[in-house]
C-alpha cells in the first residue's frame, strides 16, 4: 500500500509547490478512520485506524522523499569529487519517478585539508525543469571522500536552529 | 585526548513519553532504534508515539463516556502534545551531541584530532562517536570559530577490523567559556523532506 501512497504523494507534490506532501499522509488517514469508524460504528477504532494509517503514510512518504534527496546529494558529491581547481561541472539527477528531476553547475571552491579526511567545498547551483532560462539558485555545501567515492558532508544544523524542520 | 564520559544532564527529566499499554510498544521500538541504525527510525518513533498516545488518550475519552466528537478532539489533542513533547526531547538530546562534539573540537589546535563519543539516557537516537579535528580558525575581533571535520563511525566494524566512518563539515564558534555549533539550518529551498 505504502507504494502507491508514496506515488500518489508525488503527484500531489508535483501538482503544486504549494501542496504539502504531509496533507496526503492526514487525508489518507482521515478517509480510512472514517470508513472504518462508519464500519464499525465505534469512533474509538475508527480514530485508532485513522491514525495508524496516517503514521505509516507519513513514514513512508518521508522515507522515499529522503532517499530522493540523498540520490541528489550523491551526484554533486560525484562531481565535486571528480572536479579540478578552477573547473565548472555540470550534475543532474533523473529519477525513477520522473517528478522534481534538477539540474546545475558545480564549482570547486577550495579543498578542506584536514587531518581526518579529505574534504572539499563547493557551489553549486539547482534548476528544475528542462527549460533553458529555468530560475537557478547557488548554494554553498561540503563533501568529503570516503572510501572511493565522495559524499554529502554538511553536518546537520545547530539544534538551536531547527525551529520548524523537525 | 578522550573526552570523559560522563551522564548527560539535558537528558534527565526527558523520560516518560507515553506511559500503560502503548508505552510497552513504544519502549520495543526505542530499544530497535537504539540497537540499529536504521534509517528514518527517528520520524518512525516520532509517528508512533504519538499515534500510540493519541489512541490512548482517545481510549480514556470514551471511558469514561465523552460523546465521538469531543473523544476524537480529546484523541487528537493528546496526540499533538507527544509529537512535541518527543521532538523536543529529540532536539535536546541532538543538541546534547553537537555540545560534545563542539566541546571537543573547542579544546584542539588546528590540525589536532581527539576523540569524541555520546551516551544517551534516553534511547530515542544511537549513542555515536568518532574522531573531531579543526581545520582553521574563522572569526575576528571578539569572535572566535573554528571550521571542524567529524568522523562517525559506525559500531558494526568491518572484516579488517577499522571501523566504517563517515565524515562531516561542521562549524563551532565560543560562546563566552563554550563552545557551540553555528552550522546554520539549509536554506528553505533545500529543506525537501526535513520538514
Amino acid at each position: 500500500m505504502s507504494g502507491t501512497v508514496v506515488r500518489l504523494a508525488l503527484v500531489a507534490l508535483a501538482s503544486g509547490p504549494l501542496v504539502a506532501c504531509g496533507a496526503v499522509a492526514d487525508l489518507t488517514g482521515a478517509v480510512t478512520g472514517g470508513v472504518a469508524a462508519v464500519a464499525t460504528a465505534n469512533p474509538i477504532v475508527g480514530y485508532g485506524i485513522g491514525i495508524g494509517v496516517r503514521a505509516v503514510t507519513t513514514t513512508a512518504i518521508n522515507y522515499a522523499v529522503r532517499r530522493r534527496q540523498q540520490a541528489a546529494q550523491d551526484e554533486v558529491a560525484a562531481v565535486i569529487g571528480a572536479l579540478e581547481p578552477g573547473e565548472t561541472r555540470s550534475w543532474k539527477i533523473e529519477h525513477d519517478i520522473p517528478i522534481g528531476n534538477e539540474h546545475g553547475e558545480v564549482r570547486l571552491v577550495r579543498t578542506v585539508d584536514s587531518a581526518l579526511a579529505t574534504c572539499r567545498e563547493a557551489l553549486f547551483s539547482v534548476a528544475s525543469g528542462g527549460a533553458p532560462d529555468a530560475p537557478r539558485q547557488w548554494f554553498l555545501t561540503t563533501a568529503c571522500r570516503q572510501g572511493d567515492r565522495w559524499k554529502w558532508a554538511a553536518a546537520e544544523p545547530a539544534a538551536e536552529r531547527w525551529g520548524s524542520l523537525q | 585526548m578522550t573526552h570523559p564520559l560522563k551522564k548527560d544532564p539535558l537528558d534527565a527529566g526527558t523520560r516518560g513519553t507515553g506511559r500503560g499499554r502503548p508505552a510497552a510498544a513504544l519502549t520495543l521500538l526505542m530499544l530497535l532504534c537504539a540497537t540499529a541504525t536504521l534509517p528514518g527510525c527517528g520520524a518512525l518513533l516520532a509517528e508512533s508515539s504519538s499515534a500510540a498516545a493519541g489512541v490512548a488518550g482517545a481510549s480514556i475519552a470514551d471511558a469514561i463516556g465523552a460523546g465521538a466528537t469531543a473523544t476524537t478532539g480529546i484523541g487528537l489533542g493528546v496526540q499533538a502534545g507527544a509529537r512535541a513533547g518527543l521532538q523536543y526531547a529529540q532536539r535536546r538530546v541532538h543538541g546534547a551531541a553537537q555540545s560534545r562534539i563542539a566541546g571537543v573540537a573547542g579544546a584542539l589546535p588546528v590540525g589536532g584530532v581527539a576523540r569524541w563519543e555520546t551516551r544517551h539516557d534516553l534511547p530515542i537516537e544511537a549513542d555515536e562517536q568518532g574522531e573531531v579535528t579543526v581545520v582553521r580558525l574563522i572569526g575576528g575581533e571578539g569572535l572566535s570559530c573554528k571550521e571542524i571535520v567529524f568522523s562517525v563511525e559506525a559500531a558494526p566494524e568491518t572484516a579488517d577490523g577499522a571501523p566504517r566512518r563517515a565524515f562531516y563539515t561542521a562549524a563551532i564558534c565560543r560562546d563566552g567559556e563554550v563552545w557551540r555549533w553555528a552550522s546554520a539550518e539549509p536554506a528553505t529551498e533545500r529543506w525537501g523532506s526535513l520538514q
